[in-house]
């Protein structure tokens, strides 16, 4: 299939003209081919006839090459075009205008390579795999960034340097501290031109540290590793059990030197996790576009459209909200299910620094904080209703399953409940809201974490009043939005009026 | 900073004038009768299939006992009780910016949809609701969908032209 032509009198360079992704995909496709035949071959490799491996690798070769001769990708008069697939051809046109995010990324051979994987994400989301280039060089990259630049494709008659990705050659320094302009990594090395603008964040060790101890991997790590553990002493004999916590850990004390070391292996994998994804994190606000980059090993940068930006989330896990830290994260249309880390804005920061933050990175939002209007005292018992009877009902189920309880378990059959009150209590508390004339905020307790929504009011999707039997007796009932991302936030328990004034407020059509 | 312009009042809602508030037509409720009445058949027999027969290990009364819930909920709840209070419930409002559902029985919600939000509307008929010249329109938005369920087929159509209109969506069509 050949490329339209250009029309006669628009400047071509606008324009990225068909391309191949850059050789280096021979190598990574056909990497990834054999590693998804990893369990084959490990299985059959004693019991195969040697030939039948060359055929493999043959097959996965011609595979490889014809991958790459038949994916090809193209900007033309502000339409994306990514044309691949073998056997069955596939065509994608997406108006670039539509293109709500850009992601890059690069695992360790990736980095040895010198080139980046890209990802495009569009509003309909789901498919963004479809939207993926496996293989570009650092200077493409840039190119293709200033080609799909939200400023770009508004005015076209100067080329815009594409900024690099963030500092991460950079030196880790504290949280909003200015670095200078004209940072470079490799990216800023390639033949375009680029102008780096200033961080907004970055994220320091100190933080990535506090990061680590507050965050869930440790103690999901730590119960994942006693799980393994408690497995293996039922599955190994009994006298190879012995022996092996003898030659580990001494004669005596097994179980506590073998807690300890649990610990400690949990701690390490846990901080390797942590470093991994967050570390060198930084925030850089790059004209219409926000840019983030982290990873140790493997590096990963995001773009963000400003405009496509509905709402930002301050999340404060249980620990981290008890010494004053919190996430921010952003709601982007079409990526409500995405994985956590690709909606961060900035992964850890001070409480009190979280609104200056959302001000310098996201002035379009106009966020006024101001304090929240709770919820009225005499509603607030109600908060208790459902996790306290999810809590009877586990209790319950625990009762059923594990027989009557005797001992210590009679504690653990009463926990779910006593939970179940302090979750009531806590999102009873937490529960508040606001509104401007540009947001709407509502704060809720999740299980642990508590989480402040920040919305533009006239960019929320649906509005829904919810209210039960109960709460129609007693004159109140819940508020509901939905974003653009499917993920839905809102509040409880609010007398009518309030609920009304919110209604008639939040996501109406501009006034004419 | 200069002050700003008062904000101007807002509009009301669409359902906030009760006259233009629409309702399903009557044949909805016998219709939503039948269905839940076959639904709970099928998802009784089922429950008793595994529970009775499939599934031996926890006691008989624990067993018993789910099968008696999920035949109260799908036979009792679905089919006798919550017809008459949907179809009591349910009503649409229309305007020109702004599209505003009530719907629900445990739980009933209100909805609006405004119209620049409109992505896409679909009609589905099963066979049943064939039977009974019933439709449900599905006015799906970037956020989710929103259902009408058991509108008139007819008005189904004119409502779906309406809103699409509104929508703009035949631009793109």
């Amino acid at each position: 299939m050949s490329a339209p032509p250009d029309p006669p009198g628009r400047a071509p360079r606008d324009d990225l003209p068909f391309r191949r992704l850059h050789p280096a995909y021979l190598l990574i496709s056909g990497g990834r081919a054999l590693r998804s035949l990893l369990p084959v071959i490990a299985v059959g490799i004693w019991r195969i006839p040697g030939w039948t491996i060359g055929v493999v690798a043959g097959l996965v070769a011609v595979f490889a090459v014809a991958g790459w001769l038949t994916k090809r990708y193209a900007i033309l008069h502000g339409v994306f075009h990514l044309q691949s697939g073998v056997l069955n051809r596939t065509v994608h046109t997406v108006p670039i205008t539509r293109i709500t995010a850009v992601d890059a990324s690069r695992g360790i051979v990736q980095r040895l390579l010198r080139v980046w994987g890209v990802t495009l994400r569009t509003p309909a989301g789901g498919d963004t795999r479809s939207l993926h280039l496996a293989c570009v060089t650092a200077a493409e990259l840039a190119r293709l960034r200033t080609a799909l630049a939200p400023h770009h494709r508004a005015a076209s008659a100067a080329p815009v340097a594409a900024g690099p990705e963030p500092g991460p050659a950079g030196p880790a320094t504290v949280i909003a501290r200015q670095l200078g302009a004209g940072a470079t990594d490799d990216v800023g090395s390639a033949s375009v031109a680029i102008t780096a603008p200033e961080p907004l964040a970055v994220l320091d060790s100190r933080t990535l540290a506090v990061a680590t101890v507050t965050g869930v991997s440790i103690p999901l790590i730590f119960a994942g590793l006693s799980a393994a553990w408690e497995r293996a002493r039922a599955l190994l004999p009994r006298d190879t059990l012995r022996r092996l916590e003898q030659q580990l850990f001494g004669p005596d004390g097994a179980t506590v030197l073998i807690l300890v070391a649990i610990a400690v292996a949990a701690v390490v994998i846990g901080s390797l996790l942590t470093a991994q994804r967050m570390a060198r994190f930084t925030l850089v606000r790059d004209g219409d576009v926000l840019r983030t980059s982290r990873g140790l090993f493997s590096q990963q940068t995001a773009t963000i459209t400003v405009a496509r930006v509905h709402a930002v989330r301050l999340v404060e896990g249980w620990l981290r909200r008890r010494l004053g830290w919190c996430a921010v994260e952003v709601e982007i249309s079409g990526a409500g299910t995405a994985p956590s880390g690709e909606r961060t804005l900035f992964p850890l920061l001070r409480r009190e620094q979280a609104a200056a933050l959302v001000e310098r990175a996201l002035p379009e939002l106009h966020w006024v904080p101001a304090p929240l209007t709770p919820v009225p005292r005499a509603s607030r018992r109600r908060f208790l209703t459902v996790p306290v009877w999810i809590g009877v009902g586990v209790a319950a189920l625990g009762w059923l399953v594990f027989g009557r309880p005797t001992d210590w378990w009679a504690v653990l059959v009463a926990l779910p409940p006593v939970l179940g009150v302090l979750i009531g209590v806590a999102q009873a508390r937490a529960a508040g809201w606001a509104l401007d004339r540009e947001t709407v905020v509502f704060r809720g307790h999740r299980v642990l974490a508590r989480v402040t929504t920040v919305a533009r009011l006239h960019r929320v999707q649906l509005t829904q009043r919810r209210q039960t039997w109960w709460q129609r007796r007693a004159g109140i009932a819940s508020l509901r939005i939905t974003l653009a991302s499917r993920r839905t936030t809102g509040i409880r328990h609010l007398p009518l009026d309030e609920i009304r004034g919110l209604r008639l407020r939040v996501g109406r059509p501009a006034p004419r | 900073m200069s002050p700003s312009p008062p904000d101007p009042a807002p509009e009301p809602l669409p359902g906030d004038d009760h006259a233009a508030r629409q309702r399903l037509p009557a044949r909805t409720r016998s219709y939503w009768h039948l269905r839940g009445l076959l639904t709970g058949l099928v998802a009784t027999a089922a429950a008793t299939g595994l529970f009775g027969f499939l599934i031996t290990g926890p006691p008989a009364w624990l067993r018993w006992t789910v099968i008696g819930l999920v035949a109260a909920w799908t036979l009792l709840g679905q089919a006798m009780i919550a017809p008459p209070i949907r179809y009591r419930v349910t009503w649409f409002a229309l305007s020109e910016r702004e599209l505003e559902i009530q719907h629900g029985w445990l739980v009933v919600s209100r909805t609006v949809v405004p119209m620049n939000r409109v992505q896409y509307l679909q009609v589905e008929r099963g066979p049943l609701a064939r039977r009974f010249r019933l439709a449900n329109l599905h006015v799906h938005t970037a956020g989710g969908m929103v259902p009408l369920r058991g509108m008139d087929d007819p008005e189904a159509e004119r409502i779906r032209g309406r809103i699409s209109a509104l929508a703009h969506l035949e631009d793109d069509l």
